[in-house]
């Protein structure tokens, strides 16, 4: 029985990566993420690629704290607001389409390389566009708000569904390779990499608070923060958060959709391959 | 019976009282300031006492947000015990005989290892010069 159980499921698996169109990937490019991942197989050997979507909640030393989550996670306090984010995705805007008529593209895909104007393109430009292109006026605020909310409703429809981006093109692999920098480069007064904090020392502890594993960042955002919900801005996007980061080690923080911020994301995708949505996320 | 009870509630109530007597005060004299504590503590306070009170106030060294500390006095209550990021700050006399060496450490560790991620204290000036000897003078005794 136990044996037919598991040659179905391997069956399953084997159809299902062949049928899944896997990202296209330059070989530098990709043996990197191997190697990314690899690092953190070592580091927390108990813990599997698609655990990772849970954030910090996934590590071992956050094992206690994750039972509050849980119970936080029977109710989550961000219902409501997603009911009100699925009307607003469904409503028609002033042309009678609705925004999902501009999002063809999977959001297992996002962000990506546009050859054609040379960029990286997030939901959150490809959002705006879509509002302007259908006479609506674009969304000022890339932080938190509507925005997140909007991104939440577009990214939660490809939930479990493994991340994917393609990095092939020269224009693709460039903005990689700056993502990358951005993500290994000590900043601030306070000297810190991302890396420093989320490879070097995942799981380790800054006082009470355990440092999340930087494979799974971004996978649930747009995040509902118990922190930003205080100040009555619960929601917030990617670039919200990075901006928190780097006043956190005491660096001027980047606009948000800047370059840098654009290509940090793209990076943070990319050595994400593989590791399931699950949006939204409720974090502390 | 009555009597037996009355006298063991005096012997009780005498031992609790003496127990007490002889904590109590050691207890508050022992105690390390907290962060809170440490703002009045800084101004009378000996070297120690304000190195201590550097190393523990978060927009100083905050040093605890990395390091796990031993004290042999006792741990102020309403402090957290520091992280783990860092390693716990141990013996330091012993491993620091040279205060030099110790100084350079935390003006800019990344000098003697390129890797360390610990923040530059003296050369991002996060900490001034006198601020890191007072560090230096408490980890002498712990």
């Amino acid at each position: 029985m136990r044996k037919t159980v598991l040659m179905l499921s391997a069956l399953a698996l084997l159809c299902g990566s062949s049928a899944m169109v896997w990202a296209a990937q330059n070989p530098k490019v990709k043996k990197e993420i191997a190697e990314y991942q690899a690092y953190f197989k070592k580091r927390f050997p108990t813990v599997s690629l698609s655990d990772y979507s849970d954030g910090v909640n996934a590590l071992p030393q956050y094992a206690e704290r994750r039972a509050n989550w849980e119970l936080l996670m029977e109710f989550p306090p961000y219902d409501t607001d997603m009911d009100k984010a699925r009307a607003l995705w469904q409503k028609p805007m002033k042309s009678g389409k609705t925004l999902a008529s501009c999002f063809d593209r999977p959001a297992t895909k996002y962000p990506y390389y546009n050859d054609k104007t040379k960029e990286i393109r997030t939901i959150e430009l490809d959002l705006n566009d879509c509002l302007k292109k259908n006479g609506e006026e674009p969304i000022k605020n890339l932080k938190h708000g509507k925005m997140a909310m909007l991104i939440a409703a577009f990214r939660e429809q490809y939930n479990g569904q493994p991340w994917n981006v393609d990095i092939d093109s020269p224009g693709a692999v460039a903005a990689y390779e700056a993502g990358k920098k951005f993500y290994w480069t000590k900043r601030g007064q306070l000297n810190f990499s991302c890396a420093n904090c989320h490879v070097h020392s995942a799981g380790n502890k800054l006082r009470g608070d355990v440092l999340s594993a930087g494979l799974g960042h971004t996978t649930g955002f747009p995040v509902y923060r118990t922190k930003w919900a205080l100040k009555g801005k619960p929601w917030g996007t990617v670039h919200r958060r990075y901006g928190g980061c780097n006043k956190q080690v005491r660096a001027k923080p980047f606009k948000p959709q800047s370059d840098q911020y654009r290509a940090l994301e793209f990076y943070e995708a990319a050595i994400n391959t593989g590791v399931p949505l699950k949006v939204p996320s409720q974090r502390q | 019976m009555r009597k037996t009870i009355f006298t063991s509630a005096v012997l009780g109530a005498a031992v609790l009282l003496a127990g007490s007597l002889v904590t109590i005060p050691l207890a508050s004299a022992d105690t390390l300031p907290d962060e809170k504590q440490c703002k009045k503590a800084a101004k009378t306070a000996d070297n120690v006492i304000k190195g201590w009170c550097v190393a523990i106030t978060r927009r100083k060294g905050n040093c605890l947000a990395c390091h796990g500390v031993t004290t042999k006095a006792r741990w102020p209550e309403t402090l957290p015990p520091g992280g783990n990021m860092g390693p716990p700050l141990v013996a330091m006399k012993q491993r620091f005989p040279d205060k030099a060496k110790l100084r350079a450490q935390i003006y800019d560790a990344t000098v003697a290892n390129p890797q360390s991620v610990m923040p530059p204290f003296g050369k991002h000036k996060l900490l001034s010069e006198k601020e890191i000897d007072l560090i230096i003078e408490w980890l002498q005794t712990i």
